[in-house]
């Protein structure tokens, strides 16, 4: 996953920031790695928006990774429904699209 | 701050109008609110309109010089303010501090939308306008969405159930039937609820509000003006004691918590503390249940009821119009409709209704009433408190 950071205060994001929210600083470090987290909630879109690459149904995630970023990303079932709280490992990323799996074996 | 006081009040029926233009929605609303407050139109010096879609969903903008235009107002400064589904609030909000502050010593604030003469796509592409589009679009999350998360986590954390949940819809559909400005207050049934189709799980479609057209109108006066036109008036005044804006993340994974907005929390703490109130204090709210679920967490994050007790309490009929704290007896969004930009100052023409003890669905002896307006992914809300005027 492709993380930015700021130079400054290393806050973190997964856009590219104009500045940064915390201390309006303007230099970013990018960085890119496996990503894993801790799986907040999900739900089930059943009717999908307009323009959107993702076929329904299909799920939405929130996911914390260790260093406390939060990502709103795409969850995808490796066999049962997840559990909340239970570890997921990053799949792929499409742009700012993060896709998660609820397996490390996906 | 000088004293503020809704001396007037109006709205359409909430529902299907696609045979009437945006334009005459909010002037009817707005003549009924000019008529019921018996003050010169002469008197208005600011005009605030809230609304959401009517650029994509119609193709009108500047509906605040229009709706002017058409309601024959002098040469005021008249504003069109958007904040997704708090659009009507905020514009409440701003009329409110026009009076507050001395500018001037009477404002209207309008609020209208029409989205029912658009086809769905058109209408979820318009209302998805309200996400962050550089972190939360791209998942494809939609505002069903966003609560369906919520809920899981609720459900997860407090052991709400599905049967809580459902008591909200019950409820506010029930209340909606006692409404004659509702779109669609029912007699429905748990198992109506429960076989309902699947939207974002665990949102099923009796805990969606519907899509509607609508306008509501406000005029709120000074002290000064009050006491020139009090002698003379049937209806009595409400005071405003506080009205509240503030904003919380725009983004979802920027909520300290998902099963909490702090946009609310903190409105409704500075609201209650410039009102000088304490939460059980509070007669009656009608707040932004845009969800079934969205009721049970705006009434923990205002304080009315406790942290995780929701939905218990809706199940109990603790919230029921005749209960401990009666939330939303319009019927609220779910029952009475959400015609987005209409939304909050319709939650004040309600509140102000009760505090007239001339409601359909009166809550007895309510003194004090309070609105709550969230829009986006709780990037605005406004929250106004209320006190009836002995007269």
């Amino acid at each position: 996953m492709k993380i930015y950071r700021c130079v400054n205060c290393e806050e973190s994001t997964v856009v590219q920031p104009a500045v940064c929210a915390s201390c309006m600083g303007y230099e970013f470090e990018l960085s890119e790695g496996p990503a894993e987290g801790t799986l907040l909630s999900f739900t089930t879109i059943r009717r999908a928006p307009a323009g959107i690459n993702l076929i329904s149904p299909y799920h939405v995630c929130v996911v914390e990774m260790d260093t406390g970023l939060r990502v709103t990303g795409v969850l995808e079932f490796a066999d049962k429904e997840p559990e909340l709280g239970q570890p997921v490992y990053e799949l792929r990323q499409d742009g700012t699209q993060v896709h998660f799996s609820s397996s490390p074996n996906h | 701050m000088s004293k503020v006081f809704v001396a007037g009040i109006g709205s359409t029926t909430f529902g299907k109008h696609d045979k009437t233009s945006i334009e005459h929605l909010a002037v009817k609303a707005a003549a009924f609110a000019i008529e019921d407050a018996q003050v010169d139109r002469i008197e208005i010096g600011a005009l605030y309109l809230g609304n959401f879609v009517s650029g994509p969903l119609n193709g009108k903008e500047v509906l605040a010089g229009i709706v002017a235009d058409r309601l024959g107002l002098k040469n005021i400064p008249c504003t069109k303010v958007e904040g997704a589904c708090a659009s009507g609030g905020i514009a409440f909000r701003h009329a409110y501090l026009a009076v507050s502050s001395g500018s001037v010593d009477a404002a209207i604030a309008i609020g209208v939308e029409t989205m029912t003469h658009a086809k769905t796509p058109q209408t979820t592409a318009a209302l998805n306008c309200a996400m962050d589009h550089e972190y939360d679009s791209p998942s494809g999350l939609t505002f069903p969405g966003l609560f369906g998360l919520a809920w899981r986590m609720h459900a997860q954390r407090y052991g709400t159930t599905r049967d809580e949940v459902a008591a909200v819809v019950l409820k506010n559909k029930r209340n909606g039937l006692r409404n004659p400005l509702a779109q669609m207050g029912a007699d429905i049934t748990l198992d109506q609820i429960c076989a309902s189709a699947m939207i974002c799980d665990p949102i099923q479609l009796y805990d969606c509000c519907p899509t509607s057209d609508g306008a509501a109108a406000v005029v709120i006066i000074s002290e000064r003006l009050m006491r020139e036109l009090g002698p003379s008036r049937k209806a009595p005044f409400v005071e405003v004691l506080s009205s509240v804006q503030t904003r919380g993340s725009s983004r979802i994974a920027g909520h300290r918590d998902l099963v909490s907005f702090d946009a609310t929390v903190s409105a409704a703490a500075m609201a209650l503390d410039r009102a000088a109130l304490r939460p059980a204090e509070i007669d009656l709210v009608e707040l932004h249940d845009c969800f079934s679920i969205a009721e049970i967490i705006d009434s923990e994050d205002l304080g009315l009821v406790p942290r995780g007790q929701g939905g218990k309490w809706a199940a109990e009929g603790r919230t029921s119009a005749n209960g401990d704290l009666p939330i939303n007896p319009s019927g609220g969004l779910l029952a009475k409709g959400h015609p987005v930009g209409a939304t909050g100052v319709a939650q004040v023409y309600e509140v102000v209704k009760q505090l007239r003890h001339e409601h359909t669905n009166q809550v007895r002896n309510a003194r004090t009433g309070m609105t709550h307006n969230l829009g986006g992914t709780g990037v605005a809300c406004t929250v106004s408190i209320f006190r009836g005027v002995d007269t």
